[in-house]
C-alpha cells in the first residue's frame, strides 16, 4: 500500500483536489494507495510517514525528509498530466 | 451540482481593485453579503497569502483564496470576481490573475463535490477564457452550469 500524502497552504482546498487527483491516477496505474491531505506545516511534521509527499513546487524546497520519501513538486496543482507524469517519475 | 450554490449574486464581473488584497477582499465581500462569512474570514484568507506566499494562484490567470472553517465560516459557499484591470499577485508562474474564486468550507469534506467541478472546468483554458467573456452575472452563472453538464 502506498501511502502519499497531499499538501496545501491551509490543508482543505487545492490539496483536497490534488488528493482527488492523485487518487484517480494512482488507480489507473493500478497501484493500491491510501492518500491522506494536511497544511502544508503539519506536512513537514508527517512527511516522514509517507512514502511520497505531493505540494506546491513553491513548498517542496522546505521540506526536509528522510531518504525514503519522494517529494513532489508540482506547478500546475490541476494539471493531471503533470501529475502522472512527476509522480511515476517518484514511483520509477 | 453547481445549481445549489450558485446564482447570480456569488458573481461580480470587473472588479476594479489596484491590488491582490483588495481582490481578495472584493471577492470575500460577495461571501459576506450572503451572509456566508464572518467579515474575519476576508482577514484570515489575505493573511494565508501573507504568510504562505501567492500559492493561491493555481493556474494561469486563476487564483483559489480561502481560510479554515474556524477562521469565521458560517455556510459552506463560493463565489467568483472577474477582475479588470488584471492584478498581479506575485505568482511567477500564473500572474496576471482575471479571475478570483473565494471558498468558505464548513469542514474538510462537504465542499468536495463543488470543488472538484470547479476544478474540472478550470482545467480547461477556453472555459476561463469563455467565463471572462461574459457580460453579465447570469450569463456566467449559465455558462458555468453548461460547463458543468458537459465534464
Amino acid at each position: 500500500m502506498l501511502k502519499v500524502l497531499a499538501a496545501c497552504g491551509n490543508g482543505m482546498g487545492s490539496s483536497m483536489i490534488i488528493k482527488m487527483k492523485i487518487e484517480k491516477i494512482l488507480k489507473e496505474m493500478g497501484k493500491d494507495c491510501n492518500v491522506h491531505h494536511a497544511s502544508v506545516g503539519e506536512a513537514k511534521s508527517q512527511a516522514k510517514d509517507f512514502d511520497v509527499v505531493i505540494v506546491s513546487h513553491m513548498f517542496a524546497k522546505d521540506f526536509n525528509v528522510p531518504e525514503h520519501v519522494k517529494v513532489v513538486g508540482l506547478v500546475n496543482l490541476l494539471d493531471e498530466n503533470e501529475i502522472r507524469e512527476k509522480l511515476g517519475a517518484a514511483l520509477g | 451540482m453547481l445549481k445549489d450554490i450558485l446564482n447570480n449574486h456569488m458573481v461580480r464581473l470587473d472588479i476594479d481593485v489596484e491590488n491582490w488584497e483588495d481582490a481578495i477582499r472584493c471577492a470575500g465581500e460577495i461571501l459576506l453579503d450572503q451572509n456566508i462569512i464572518e467579515n474575519r474570514y476576508i482577514d484570515a484568507m489575505i493573511q494565508s497569502v501573507k504568510k504562505l506566499g501567492p500559492y493561491i494562484v493555481l493556474l494561469p490567470g486563476v487564483a483559489l483564496a480561502h481560510a479554515r472553517p474556524e477562521d469565521g465560516t458560517k455556510q459552506m459557499g463560493i463565489s467568483f470576481a472577474t477582475l479588470n484591470p488584471e492584478i498581479y499577485f506575485g505568482n511567477k508562474d500564473f500572474d496576471p490573475v482575471r479571475l478570483i474564486i473565494c471558498l468558505s468550507a464548513i469542514d474538510d469534506t462537504s465542499h468536495l463535490d463543488i470543488l472538484s467541478v470547479i476544478a474540472e472546468i478550470l482545467a480547461q483554458p477556453q472555459n476561463i477564457d469563455d467565463l471572462l467573456n461574459c457580460t453579465d452575472t447570469e450569463e456566467f452563472v449559465n455558462k458555468m452550469m453548461e460547463m458543468e453538464n458537459r465534464i
